[in-house]
């Protein structure tokens, strides 16, 4: 829906259920970015689902905060659209840190799409990593496009952080109406963090 | 303008033309992060611009959903800023297309990179994204500059895939007022299902 711009008032006008609605009601609810979801985990989980997504806006941001417990320095975090776990994804990674110099990756017909990486089981105490989401035009009837941006700490050493641009396609035309993270192995831990905002027109 | 904090009322208290004005008119017009313009291109291939850009806000950022004209697997976007078609402007990008890295500047370029969408030649379906964050745009002592990071896929298999982060730069003190998205071929333009979408952030 988009935003109506909300008009000046004089002494003396009235209240009206139309200001309420249009003004107020309409604008806050569906007419700016605002936050349609937010949870932090109070368990492990295999991953984590927003679903339901209604078509009331054009764009979608998710933010992350999270941390996974396989026992390694690091794990993967992906992204699903729908429930649809096939081989229908592609995706483009550029990263740098970990002591190595700036990598670019790219892998088609994936299970998901790649949006970073987290801490996991074996990194320092208390990290967890930032993660940035955004997927533009959710409800159009091309294929679709998520592009993301992520940074991870696992140590205190010179060479145990990194960062990550990375973007991915769906190959579907349906509207997205769920988007599920997976972490590449065991569970996203206690604490995680996972917000979605909508953004209208 | 800047957010107005909304104070607590009291039951009985009176509702008034300030309070619509200032809690509810201004924050939401100009206190928020909301859209200012939206443009989907319908059935005629076009350039995109958003004019008459108010001075409401602090920053600016765009999101694009697109794709181009352009007989070509791939192709680059760029902006112009109040209708300056002059070789005012700069650029700086870093890519990774497929396994290879690579990065590059333009100076005193017309065209400054803001973005790469999928070309016609592309395969079937694929658009691009792109989020450009313009800070400060009503700034009228210093030169404007900006970021973009995008993605875009016009093929599936290796090498036609390209994540880029983008910096590009105006020489020019004036406030921004008109932003013009274009791709820089004269005879070429955003294809159709392409959408922009410009947003205010207020400070």
């Amino acid at each position: 829906m988009p935003f109506t711009v909300v008009p000046d008032k004089n002494v003396g006008d009235t209240f009206t259920e139309g200001m309420w609605d249009t003004s107020i009601k309409d604008n806050l609810n569906k007419g700016v970015m605002r936050p349609i979801s937010d949870s932090v985990l109070g368990a492990g989980a295999s991953s984590f689902t927003f679903s339901s997504i209604a078509a009331d806006w054009v764009h979608l941001m998710v933010c992350i905060y999270g941390r996974g417990d396989f026992a390694t320095s690091t794990i993967s975090l992906s992204g699903r659209f729908n429930s649809d776990s096939a081989a229908n994804y592609d995706q483009q990674t550029l990263h740098a840190g970990g002591g190595f110099a700036v990598v670019a990756e790219e892998l088609f017909a994936t299970t998901a799409i790649f949006v970073g990486t987290m801490p996991a089981g074996t990194a320092a105490a208390n990290l967890f990593s930032t993660t940035w989401v955004c997927i533009p035009n959710y409800q159009s009837a091309f294929h679709k496009m998520a592009m993301s941006h992520c940074s991870v700490k696992w140590g205190v050493a010179g060479t145990q952080t990194k960062v990550w641009t990375a973007s991915g396609s769906w190959r579907n035309t349906a509207a997205i109406t769920s988007v599920t993270f997976v972490p590449g192995n065991g569970n996203i831990v206690i604490g995680s963090r996972f917000t979605l905002y909508g953004l209208a027109v | 303008m800047s957010y107005t904090f909304v104070p607590d009322k009291a039951s009985g208290d009176f509702f008034t033309e300030q309070m619509w004005d200032a809690h509810i008119r201004d924050n939401l017009n100009k206190g928020v992060i909301r859209p200012i313009g939206d443009t989907t291109v319908g059935g005629t291939p076009a350039e995109i611009t958003f004019s008459s850009i108010a001075a409401d806000w602090a920053h600016l950022f765009i999101l694009i959903y697109g794709r181009g004209q352009q007989a070509s697997l791939s192709v680059d976007f760029s902006l112009r800023f109040n209708g300056d078609t002059g070789t005012n402007y700069d650029d700086q990008v870093l890519q990774g297309v497929g396994t290879t890295v690579s990065s590059g500047d333009v100076v005193t370029t017309a065209s400054p990179r803001c973005g790469l969408i999928p070309g016609s030649t592309a395969v079937a379906n694929a658009f691009g994204v792109a989020f450009i964050y313009l800070p400060f745009y009503t700034n009228s002592t210093n030169y404007k500059t900006g970021l973009t990071w995008c993605g875009a896929k016009w093929g599936t298999s290796a090498g036609l895939m390209a994540t880029r982060n983008c910096a590009f730069f105006w020489r020019n003190i004036a406030a921004i007022n008109s932003i013009n998205l274009r791709v820089p071929a004269a005879t070429t333009t955003f294809a159709t299902g392409t959408r922009a979408t410009l947003y205010g952030v207020a400070g």
